[in-house]
This record gives structure tokens, C-alpha cells and sequence, in this order.
């Protein structure tokens, strides 16, 4: 089955790994810190905290509806945090005047994650101008995130599997694997490109990775993964000769250890949910028909 | 899970159709079958849920004949239709029937739009339903009937229609119909990036082509336009379009901080042990040692300025781990990249100079003497003095920016030497910008200079001449659409030295933006405008977005007109557009006009440059000001025709088809009742209009 377009994949199933369930997105909670001392001192400590909070639900918001293979929230801790501090951007600069950005990071309980330069909040030129009261100071931070510039966060993202499950699909051309999700799950396009982890037993365990092209939502008809049909099926694109290991090991020695999104592009219709007939209304005029 | 017998679902059709031609006589509400409709999709909801649909569709079935006939029973009938079509719907997810099931779901939702014919969620499911039939299984006239009654989401149906011949081997014609769908909504980013995945990148034609879209992608979809040189970047060949797509693809990628290291890492061998890219991962991997003589990256100026982009991005990561001094070997590597003498300098050495002289101003402990600050800034003034000689006005301007910044973050903002302040280099700033504007007529509004400008002049206790340049820097951000910032600004301005009540007024009317009311303010906002003070090119350009803006709030005829208003003035000669929401503006103007003429218009092609020297006149030339340099859209004459003629009929009225070339215009259909030859006379008297024909006269 090759497509380079969103289409549905069946075909023949030769091999099942390691059978996918429902799964729902990992969360990541999201952290905003106000680090620049000029500007966190101007402000009392519970409004450094309501900046702090209104940004972190913005970008939380923001996030979201770009990342669909992620939850976002502001509101709760997980086992990663996304902590993004607004500081200068030379750290160790004993100038009178300094560019301020955005910087990065991933936080676990076991590390604190380095942090990396985003984007700029405001250049040299601006530093001392105007912050306002704290609500217009958190409105000019807000803004800067209104400009799609998510790269970095997708860097960072690249490192958090989706899951730890998929299913092995393959006929007598390609090599696939049947996602937990469905397309709707993820607000997810075609062309998004994944990579799968795994640890292939054979002999000593070896770990290997390939990558895959998100193309279809899985139809095969046969009955052993019924359950899957609708999912989000993701093509191989490495070489046939990296993927020859997928067709000669058996079944139950290919472990799926992650799944990861490399380059996700996202689709609105893609999850859009039809609105329920109990969500909707039909307003009859006075003499009968709509009004 | 069972799919329905086919039996019941044909009965249910026949059912739903029977009941679509209901007449919508007056007559009383039929409350009590409503409810039963009601409680009969709740039934049948809860059959769904425990994977019963063919039992939920059946009960439905049974329940729409008890829906009384005409007008009386419509919302009866609407509530079944819609459960019908709910739940056909959600069985299309999960069932291998997914084709004939949403057919089976449209079809009802059609059912229940012949009785509400603007009801939004039906017209919102029907939509998704056909979304997710898959591309090569649409069926075209279906969709085109779906789309006619669902104007509003027009640019997804298109781009559905595209998928379809994409999926189909088509990209000629998947291509017509994602430039349709961009005319309907210019910065759909799925469309654009599907309409770019229909250029095959292993043919160098298709990789041109591509690389057009590409650039004027940069400037109003920049993710799209990343995406799109990765692609190209991710098939090698030996087209001579790869080395730019891999050049502009670096550029962005330093531009927007990627980790390109990290990416690369996923991409396969046979892409990454090309010569450009290993020399680009041995570069990565010690930005402080300077690269051999043969490294791909070096061998011509817009390489260089690329990677300079890279160096100075990386050092930026380095200043921010406090990793300086890392910072300053990488970027002095990158200053001599293809060696010290060489010439004519790299653009971004500009760029790594001056990061290097706020570097040293900023840790005095590299820089004890205050030698090697001197050091940079005695090379950015003789290269200033080289641009000057040569008379390289962009380049020059370039560096007396630098130089500006760099004075400014030192506060030195008057010195004794000459040149050697904020001051002096902010003024010499916008003089040359303005030489530029004479010479190229190159606008530029450079917001972010002249408010430093003021802040240095206030500083330097010169109140009411920074109160005035103030001014200009409201004015600035207006152009550029930063109205908050301009609004901020023109707050902290003495209101006793600067009359600051026009641009008082003029912030609020933008403000309002398209609000519904703002054609019924067109007479205040002219009076508003006609007050405006300073240059009356600002006016102009204020007019235009007011007028655009209002466009998008308006309906129907009003839209058109107002939208066809907007248009020629864009399309005016001295009107200079400014940024990135000015092209929007215009994309979306074009759309309105000419879409409603029957028109499909290209995409808009920006061109970077100057118009000097241009003379071609089958072309409407409008200019835009992107960044420092000069760049321009030519657009057909046709469009300032088509807007001409919008404008002078106040909307284009139902039925009416032009085909406008050059500036002849056909009348192709008119509309019912209206005398064709005095419509054709009205036409030729407009301006701009030539020769005027009558299709089958």
C-alpha cells in the first residue's frame, strides 16, 4: 500500500508485534516564569504570580490547539514539565541594556532539563520602555506568543513518545504501524513524519529505530485487528535494506519501546467532532417551519 | 460491529427524501411530535452507544413518518433527519462501509438543511463527514454540491477537491483547486502546504516552480515556507534550485532557532552524507574552527551569509548557557568565513560585528583594554565608509543602525567624537532611509528607530524634539500595524508640545477594525484621515486599511463594494503597503472582487527589488514595504479593472460574469432582468475600462 496522500490503508496483514489499545496523549504541565529582575521587581509578588500564571494558561491554550499529540495544562503538574522563563538573553552581560527572551525546557523529577534561547520578548533597544501595570505587561508578553515561531517547542517535543505501543503491519511491499490513535485523537495531517523505537531481541537486544510517514487511517478488514480500523497508520520511509531486520525477525521479538512525532503538521478538520443532535437546536417560528 | 441491511437504509433515504419536498405552510408547530422526535434520538442514541446502529437507524426510520407534513412538522422532521445523520455518521468512523455510510449521513443532513437551510451544525457535519471519506473515494459532484450550500467553508471544499485529483495522480488540476481554495482563505496553511506537495521536488521545473511559492511564503507563512525547503532539501538532486532551497532553508532554520543539528539527526544517510549538509554537520559540530577552504558553505556569498545566520544563532545558545566566550570564538570564526581579505564582505558579517561589540560592551573582563570593542567597531566603520563609497544606501543604513544600537546600549548617545553617539547614527539612519525613498522610492516605516531615536533625545533633555519624533514613531507603528504599541506611545507623548488628538482618533478607528458599523462611518473616518498631520502618503495608507478592514466586517453587496474601494486604492501608483497584514489585506481584497466577478486570480508573486527601471505597463506595479528592502507585486491591470468596475456598480450583483483581459472586459453572464447593452454602456464608462463586448452579441 504506498500513498503519499491521506487515505484509508488495508491489505494484507502479515504480522502483528505488539497490538496497540486506546491510549490518550502524554500531558505535559506548563510552566511560566518571570526571571528578568528589572521587570519581576516592579511588581509585587502576587502579581508576579498572576503574570506568571496568565501566561503559563496562554501558552498552555496556545500550545494545544498546535501540538494535538500532546495535552497542555497549566493548571496541574505531570511527569514533564514545559518551562518557559522570560530572562536576558546574555546572562553573564554587565550591560545597562539587554535584549530579553523566551527560553526553554523540559523539566522531569529526575532532571531539570537545560534551557534554550526561544525567541526574543523584547530587543535592546526596548528594554527599559514601558511595562505598565501588570496587566499590560502580561498582555505584551501574551502577544509575543500570537506569531507561530513553535519550532523549538517541536524540538523538544521530539523526545516525548506518544506511546509505547504500536502494531506492526506489512504486506509483500511495505512496512508499516497501526498508531493507538485515531486521526482525530491527534489533529493529526498527512506527512507528519514519526519515528519507532524498538528493541529487537535477537540474541543480544538491539535497539533500532525507523522512521515512518503518517499516510492513511488503517481499513484492513481481517478480523484480528478489527479494533484498530480507523487508526492512524504510519508508513516506513527508510531504505528497504534497514527495514529487511522487520521481515526476517519474529513477531514477539521486535518490541515496541516508543513512538515519537519528528515533524507534526497539524490538521483542524482532522478533529473535529460532529456536534451531537442533543448540542443543537431547530427553532421553530410561531406558525410552524424555521424562523 | 454490524453495518445496516441495505434494505433499511434504502427505506430510510426514501423516507428522508419523501420529506425533503415538504411545503412550509403556515400552520400550528406540531410540539408534541418534536418531543417524540426528541425522545426518539435519545432512544436511538443510546442504541448507538451500546454499538446498536443499524437498530438506532431503524427506530428513527420508523419515528420520521409521525412527523406531521409541511411547515407543521419541520422541526420534527429536522431533529430525526439530523439523528439519522449523526449516527451514520460516527458508524462511518468505525465501519469498512465508510463511502455508502456517509452518503447515507449527507443525505440527511440535506434532508434537514430543505427545512433549516442556514443550520450550521448540519452544514458543520456535513463537512467533517465528507472530510473523512478519504481523498480518492470523494465523489466531485457531491462535494460541489455540499460546497455551494456551504459558502462559508468554500476554501475547504476546494481544498477536498484537490485532494481528490492529488490522490488521483492529477497535480495539475489537485493544483487549480488548492489555488482556488487560497483564494477563498489566502493563508490556509493546509492548503498552501498541499498545494506545494503537488511539485514533484525531483524535477528541477517542479523545484523552480515550487521555489517561487516558497518565496513569497517566507514573508506571510513562514513555517509553511520552512517546511517546504526541507522537503526539497530531503530529495538531493543535482537541480541547480536545490542549493537555494538548501540556503534558505538554513537561513529560516537560524532564523527561528531550530536545532538543525538535532533534526538532521533523523534524516537519512543518503540526504545527510551529501557534500553540503556533512559539511554543515562538521561545522556544527566546532563552530570555533574554521572551516577548510573547500566547505561547501563558503564558496559563494549567499552560502556564507547563511551560515554567518547559523553562527550567529549558535552563539546566541552560547551567550545563553553564560557560555560567552564560546560566543565571541564563534562568532569571530565566522567573521573570516572564506577568509579575512575577502571581497565584497559577507552580508552577515554586519550582524556578527554587532553582536560582537554588545558583546564586549557587556563583559568588559574579555575586553580589558576596551581594545577589541575598538577593534569592531573600527571594521564596522570602514566597511560603513566602503558602502558609502560605493554608494550601497541599503548597506549603509544597515550600519548606521548597528552602530546605533550598539551607542544606545552603552547610553552614549552624544559623544565628542563625531559619529560616535546614538544620536548621530539614529539621525543618519533615517536620512538615508529617506535618500533611499528618493531615489527607489523604498518606503520604510522603521518604527523601533525612530522611537529610540525620541528616547535618546528625551534622555539628552531635548523634550519637545523627542516629543515630535514620538509622533513619527506612532505614526510608524500604525503603518506596520503594531497599533497597542502605538497606542502606548502616544500616551507617554506631552500632549502640551505635540498635538496627539488625530492620531488619538485615528487608533481608535483602527481599533474597531471591521466592526459592522463602519461603512456608516465612512464620512468620519474621511474627516479623520483629511486631519491626519505629517506626510500624506500616511493618510493614504491609513485610508487603505480602514477601508480593507471595514471590507471584512461587511455582507454581501456592501462587502464587495467596500472591498472593490480597497482594492483600487492598493492598486494606486503612490501608495507604498507595509508588511506582512498589508498582504493579507490585498489577498483577501482580490478574492472578494474578483471571486465574485467569476475570476480565479493567481497567487500573489512579491518580487524583491526596486520598480526603478521598470516599464512595464501591461502590469499594475504595487509596491510593499518588506524589512529594508525594496519589493513589489506586479498584478495583472485586470485586477484594478475588476475593482474599478465593483466599485462603480457598488458590488457585483448576482449572475454577473466578466473575463476582463488586460483592460477589455467581456460580459459573460448578466444578471436576470438586466438590459445587457446598457449594462455594457455603464462598464465602458468606467475608468480604466478599454473595449467592452458582449458574449454572444
Amino acid at each position: 500500500m504506498k500513498s503519499s496522500w491521506w487515505t484509508r490503508a488495508s491489505g494484507a496483514l502479515v504480522l502483528a508485534a505488539t497490538t496497540a489499545a486506546a491510549q490518550t496523549r502524554p500531558l505535559i504541565a506548563v510552566k511560566f516564569v518571570l526571571q528578568e529582575a528589572l521587570y519581576r521587581n516592579e511588581y509585587s509578588p502576587q502579581d508576579v504570580l498572576k503574570i506568571e500564571r496568565g501566561v503559563a494558561d496562554t501558552l498552555a491554550q496556545l500550545l494545544s490547539r498546535r501540538f494535538g499529540f500532546v495535552q497542555f495544562d497549566s493548571s496541574g503538574t505531570a511527569p514533564q514539565t514545559l518551562v518557559v522563563t522570560l530572562n536576558r538573553k546574555d546572562l553573564g552581560s554587565g550591560a545597562q541594556r539587554h535584549e530579553t527572551g523566551f527560553y526553554v525546557r523540559l523539566a522531569t523529577a529526575a532532571a531539570m532539563g537545560q534551557d534554550r534561547y526561544w525567541r526574543m520578548f523584547r530587543p535592546i533597544e526596548e528594554y527599559l520602555a514601558a511595562r505598565g501595570t501588570s496587566a499590560a505587561f502580561m498582555k505584551e508578553v501574551q502577544a509575543r506568543f500570537e506569531v507561530d515561531e513553535l519550532e523549538s517547542i517541536q524540538d523538544l517535543l521530539r523526545s516525548i513518545p506518544i506511546s509505547t505501543q504500536a502494531t506492526l503491519w506489512q504486506d509483500a511491499t511495505d512496512i508499516g504501524w497501526i498508531l493507538p490513535f485515531r486521526r482525530a485523537d491527534l489533529c493529526m495531517d498527512f506527512e507528519t513524519t514519526l519515528r519507532i523505537a524498538n528493541t529487537i531481541r535477537v540474541g543480544v537486544d538491539k535497539r533500532k529505530d525507523f522512521r515512518a510517514k503518517a499516510t492513511g487511517d488503517f481499513s484492513d478488514t481481517s478480523s484480528a485487528l478489527g479494533t484498530l480500523r480507523g487508526n492512524v497508520v504510519g508508513m516506513a520511509t527508510d531504505p528497504t535494506a534497514d527495514l529487511a531486520i522487520l521481515r526476517t525477525t519474529p513477531a514477539n521479538a521486535i518490541i515496541v519501546n516508543g513512538v515519537f512525532i519528528e515533524h507534526y503538521h497539524r490538521s483542524d478538520t482532522a478533529c473535529a467532532a460532529p456536534a451531537a443532535p442533543q448540542a443543537t437546536s431547530f427553532p421553530v417560528a410561531p406558525g410552524g417551519g424555521p424562523p | 460491529m454490524r453495518a445496516a441491511p441495505m434494505t433499511l437504509r434504502l427505506s430510510a433515504l426514501l423516507l428522508i427524501v419523501a420529506t425533503m419536498s415538504a411545503t412550509r405552510a403556515s400552520a400550528q408547530v406540531d410540539s408534541t411530535a418534536s418531543t417524540r422526535a426528541s425522545q426518539a434520538v435519545d432512544s436511538a442514541q443510546r442504541l448507538q452507544r451500546a454499538g446498536d446502529y443499524a437498530g438506532a437507524r431503524a427506530l428513527l426510520a420508523r419515528t420520521l413518518p409521525t412527523c406531521a407534513p409541511g411547515a407543521t412538522g419541520a422541526g420534527c422532521r429536522g431533529r430525526v433527519n439530523y439523528g439519522l445523520g449523526y449516527i451514520a455518521q460516527l458508524q462511518a468512523s468505525s465501519d469498512s462501509a465508510v463511502v455508502s455510510l456517509t452518503g447515507d449521513a449527507t443525505r440527511a443532513y440535506r434532508a434537514v438543511l430543505a427545512d433549516f437551510p442556514a443550520h450550521q451544525d448540519a452544514l458543520r457535519n456535513s463537512w467533517i463527514a465528507y472530510t473523512r471519506v478519504g481523498a480518492e473515494k470523494l465523489d466531485t459532484v457531491q462535494l460541489r454540491d455540499a460546497m455551494s450550500a456551504d459558502p462559508a467553508r468554500r476554501s475547504g471544499y476546494l481544498t477536498l477537491l484537490g485532494d481528490y485529483y492529488a490522490a488521483r495522480k492529477n497535480p495539475t488540476a489537485a493544483r487549480r483547486y488548492y489555488r482556488s481554495a487560497l483564494q477563498a482563505a489566502p493563508r490556509d496553511a493546509e492548503a498552501q502546504r498541499r498545494l506545494l506537495l503537488t511539485y514533484d521536488v525531483k524535477r528541477s521545473a517542479d523545484v523552480d516552480s515550487a521555489l517561487v511559492l516558497l518565496d513569497a511564503l517566507e514573508i506571510t507563512l513562514p513555517e509553511v515556507a520552512l517546511d517546504g525547503y526541507q522537503r526539497i532539501v530531503l530529495e538531493p538532486t543535482s537541480a541547480a534550485g536545490q542549493d537555494r532551497a538548501l540556503v534558505r532553508w538554513l537561513t529560516l532554520s537560524a532564523n527561528r532557532h531550530i536545532m538543525v543539528d538535532d533534526l538532521m539527526n533523523g534524516w537519512p544517510t543518503r540526504v545527510t552524507s551529501t557534500k553540503p549538509l556533512s559539511d554543515l554537520r562538521q561545522y556544527l559540530a566546532s563552530p570555533w574552527t574554521a572551516p577548510t577552504s573547500d566547505h561547501w558553505w563558503i564558496q559563494t556569498r549567499e552560502r556564507r551569509a547563511a551560515l554567518s545566520r547559523l553562527a550567529l544563532g549558535l552563539g546566541d545558545q552560547m551567550l545563553a548557557a553564560n557560555r560567552a566566550q564560546s560566543a565571541e570564538r564563534c562568532w569571530l570564526v565566522a567573521l573570516d568565513f572564506g577568509g579575512s581579505n575577502r571581497t565584497p564582505s559577507n552580508p552577515g558579517d554586519l550582524d556578527l560585528q554587532r553582536s560582537l561589540a554588545l558583546l564586549y560592551d557587556g563583559h568588559p573582563e574579555f575586553d580589558r583594554g576596551g581594545d577589541k570593542f575598538r577593534a569592531v567597531e573600527e571594521r564596522i566603520f570602514d566597511a560603513k565608509a566602503m558602502m558609502i563609497a560605493r554608494h550601497d544606501l541599503l548597506a549603509e543604513q544597515r550600519y548606521h543602525t548597528a552602530l546605533a544600537i550598539i551607542y544606545a546600549q552603552r547610553g552614549q548617545w552624544k559623544s565628542p567624537t563625531y559619529a560616535h553617539d546614538a544620536l548621530f547614527q539614529l539621525n543618519a539612519t533615517l536620512r538615508v532611509a529617506f535618500e533611499r525613498e528618493q531615489e527607489a522610492g523604498t518606503y520604510q516605516p522603521l518604527p523601533l528607530v525612530r522611537e529610540l531615536l525620541a528616547t535618546g533625545l528625551q534622555t539628552v533633555g531635548q523634550v519637545a524634539e523627542g516629543s515630535r519624533q514620538m509622533l513619527e514613531a506612532v505614526r510608524a507603528y500604525l503603518d506596520v500595524d503594531d497599533i497597542r504599541r502605538a497606542d502606548s506611545l502616544l500616551q507617554r507623548i506631552d500632549g502640551a508640545v505635540a498635538d496627539v488628538r488625530p492620531l488619538r482618533q485615528l487608533i481608535q478607528l483602527r481599533d474597531r477594525g471591521g466592526s459592522a458599523d463602519c461603512a456608516s462611518r465612512a464620512t468620519q473616518t474621511d474627516d479623520i484621515v483629511r486631519a491626519l498631520p505629517g506626510r500624506s502618503d500616511f493618510a493614504a495608507r491609513q485610508r487603505f486599511k480602514l477601508v480593507a478592514d471595514c471590507a471584512v466586517g461587511l455582507q454581501g453587496q456592501a462587502r464587495i463594494a467596500m472591498a472593490a474601494k480597497a482594492l483600487t486604492l492598493a492598486t494606486t501608483p503612490s501608495l507604498v503597503l507595509t508588511g506582512a497584514p498589508d498582504l493579507v489585506r490585498l489577498d483577501a481584497l482580490r478574492l472578494t472582487v474578483l471571486g465574485h466577478l467569476g475570476i480565479v486570480s493567481e497567487p500573489t508573486d512579491i518580487r524583491r527589488g526596486s520598480l526603478r527601471g521598470i516599464t512595464d505597463t501591461s502590469v499594475v506595479h504595487v509596491r510593499v514595504s518588506l524589512g529594508d528592502e525594496p519589493s513589489f507585486i506586479p498584478l495583472p491591470t485586470r485586477d484594478r479593472v475588476a475593482a474599478n468596475v465593483a466599485a462603480s456598480l457598488a458590488g457585483v450583483p448576482s449572475g454577473l460574469r466578466l473575463h476582463i483581459t488586460g483592460r477589455d472586459v467581456e460580459i459573460i453572464a448578466a444578471p436576470t432582468g438586466v438590459d445587457r447593452k446598457a449594462l455594457g454602456d455603464q462598464i465602458g464608462r468606467v475608468e480604466g475600462v478599454g473595449a467592452v463586448r458582449i458574449k454572444g452579441s
